[in-house]
């Protein structure tokens, strides 16, 4: 992950089915990545599954837990509540717009031009948007650099 | 997750000031530092130089009390501000580098690298320690008076970064546990051995030299090897003879049985060896040296010794340059360079007499006053600021009331070195305490608590002697 973000100014999202304990969302934390997609499919989300997503939306950024919605409209609602941004299985541009619509989105959408993974088409980005985009990535690792904790370091910083 | 990482849920604003309070704290000092040396309002009576000198100073102190960035890098950044706002020229600044005290220390660099090296002083220690160790009581103190022996000749953090495996071996032969009574005071030994022993020769700190370097700088005036040891000795060895006696009787009651050392002392014995020809070899230089220093330091100068003899392990073939140049301590030197062009620029721009005509001069010190009031500074200073950096910091000042008040500089010396090099309270205060607090058979509060009456009792001593022996040789 280092090697990458030394290399390459990206957005890594790492993909993963919803995981059964929340210490596996500090782990991905942990490891650097920017974002996490839930592609799990299910037509509901379980209780269990809704806390490891609200536990997953207080940990990462705001607009970069991304679950998957098959498609439906009640649950794209459900994820958008949960601070969720909702995939579509399938592309369908009245969805896409449909979800960016919806009041609530405008609170959780990760303040970009296009928005990663609900909308496949490239735009194109001027200076401003890229300056843009490179702040809010090294905020993003700036914040994941002062959250993740080494104990050691820990221990040798506190002067023992 | 992995066993060593965790998250840290506090605030981000806590977490970023925690992460980088370094730099925010050198921003913010940098820009102050701009605001008031770019500021026309010069005290009256102060020449600009002086004012540049005095907020160049007050700069260096708060990076040198807060360690922010490197002491050594502060002194070269000093030497490059005094240059840049005119203070002194920068030849001459950087003219300080060639002080005799820097090239005695880098001599004693050498000399201990050599020592090591030969295997002189492991030897010494397990012979001492075989020798003694056979009770309890008996141990302790042998590591408290070969810490404070050693501590004469070598630097005081390399006597206990040596001492300090073999002890552990010991407390795991023994089997003592983290709260063991014998345990703790095994490394109280070494620790305050390190530190009593370190401050009665010029070899024990560089902290001593240094203070030497500026006392030379600004008045001409020198103190030889024999003439420190004259003074320092005896207030610092009735302490170590006071501690000795608390040490002992706290460890008296222990009955661990020590007959299980013999193997540990033999076994370390014969991974020695016999006696190698380097060994001699080192004794004979390290005796020649001292006595050089002792009687011979007015014609020849203890620098030239010290650089003569360093040589000579190199001659002899006790030691090579890839070992010794580890031992050398290259951060120390820059740091007394860029002190001691400090402490000139404050003398020689007329700050110090500005200070002491408009402040020191009307609080009337008597001498006992004085006496108390610059070693407590310098004593409890030194327990959070490195060692070398009281001395900059104190000297300069305490140097010039000395001679406003009709007492001799040298005076000041001693009053601000012997006590910057006492420092017991905390693993932070000075290098032989962190490496007996890694240990783990001492505990924070305890150490706090017992170095500070040990301060106090430096203090009390110190004051004795200095009202009554000093006088006697002639010191005021």
């Amino acid at each position: 992950m280092d090697t990458i973000k030394k290399y390459y100014d990206i957005f890594i999202v790492l993909k993963s089915a919803i995981p059964q304990h929340k210490y596996r969302i500090e782990e991905y934390f942990s490891y650097g990545v920017h974002g996490l997609y839930f592609s799990t499919s299910a037509d509901a989300y379980s209780r269990e599954q809704v806390e490891i997503l609200t536990f997953a939306t207080e940990l990462f950024t705001r607009g970069w837990v991304f679950a998957n919605a098959q498609n439906d409209k009640n649950m794209i609602s459900q994820l958008i509540s949960l601070k969720v941004i909702p995939v579509p299985s399938e592309q369908d541009s009245g969805l896409v717009k449909f979800i960016k619509s919806h009041q609530s989105f405008a609170n959780i959408s990760p303040n970009l031009k296009s928005v990663p993974l609900l909308e496949q088409e490239q735009s194109d980005y001027s200076l401003a948007d890229k300056i843009k985009m490179k702040m809010l990535l090294e905020t993003m690792n700036l914040r994941q650099k002062l959250m993740v904790k080494n104990i050691d370091e820990s221990f040798g910083s506190s002067g023992l | 997750m992995k066993n060593d990482v965790y998250i840290d849920r506090r605030p981000l604003v806590t977490l970023f000031l925690i992460e980088y309070k370094n730099a925010i704290l050198l921003l913010f000092s940098f820009i102050l530092f701009l605001i008031f040396i770019y500021n026309k309002n010069i005290p009256h009576g102060m020449s600009t130089e002086a004012y540049h000198a005095l907020v160049i100073f007050l700069f260096a102190i708060f990076l040198w009390v807060s360690n922010v960035i490197p002491l050594a890098i502060t002194s070269l950044m000093v030497m490059g501000l005094l240059a840049t706002f005119e203070v002194l020229p920068d030849e001459k600044i950087f003219s300080f580098f060639g002080n005799k005290s820097l090239f005695f220390i880098i001599g004693a660099f050498i000399i201990a690298a050599g020592i090591s090296g030969s295997g002189l002083n492991k030897r010494i220690s397990y012979y001492i320690l075989a020798k003694f160790g056979d009770k309890p009581h008996r141990l302790v103190l042998a590591v408290f008076f070969l810490s404070a022996a050693l501590a004469h000749f070598m630097p005081e953090y390399a006597v206990a970064a040596m001492l300090f495996p073999i002890l552990m071996s010991i407390c795991k032969r023994l089997n003592l546990k983290k709260d063991s009574v014998l345990g703790k005071y095994i490394f109280y030994a070494l620790a305050w051995g390190s530190v009593l022993g370190g401050v009665v020769t010029f070899l024990g700190g560089a902290r001593n030299p240094l203070a030497i370097g500026i006392l030379e700088q600004s008045t001409g005036q020198t103190i030889g090897f024999l003439d420190w040891m004259i003074t320092v000795a005896p207030p610092v060895y009735l302490v170590i003879i006071l501690v000795a006696i608390y040490v002992a009787r706290e460890v008296r009651a222990s009955t661990k049985d020590m007959q299980i050392l013999k193997d540990v002392f033999s076994e370390g014995g014969e991974r020695i060896g016999k006696v190698q020809f380097k060994e001699i070899k080192a004794l004979l230089i390290l005796a020649g040296t001292i006595f050089l220093w002792v009687f011979e330091s007015g014609r020849i100068g203890i620098a030239n010794v010290a650089l003569i003899s360093a040589a000579l392990f190199f001659v002899l073939n006790v030691t090579n340059w890839e070992d010794a140049k580890k031992e050398i301590n290259w951060g120390a030197i820059l740091m007394y360079g860029g002190a001691i062009a400090l402490g000139t620029a404050l003398e020689q721009t007329g700050l110090l007499e500005y200070i002491n005509q408009s402040y020191i001069s009307k609080m009337n010190f008597s001498t006992l006053t004085f006496i108390i009031v610059v070693f407590s500074l310098s004593v409890f200073l030194t327990e959070g600021v490195s060692n070398a950096a009281v001395v900059v910091i104190l000297l300069p000042v305490v140097m010039k009331t000395a001679i406003s008040m009709n007492l001799p500089p040298t005076l000041a010396v001693y009053l601000v070195a012997v006590p910057s090099g006492l420092a017991f309270m905390f693993p932070m205060s000075s290098p032989p305490n962190a490496i007996a607090y890694s240990s783990g058979f001492i505990k924070m509060g305890e150490t706090a608590a017992k170095g500070f009456i040990l301060c106090i009792l430096c203090l009390a001593v110190v004051l004795v002697f200095a009202l009554t022996y000093w006088r006697i040789i002639g010191i005021y």
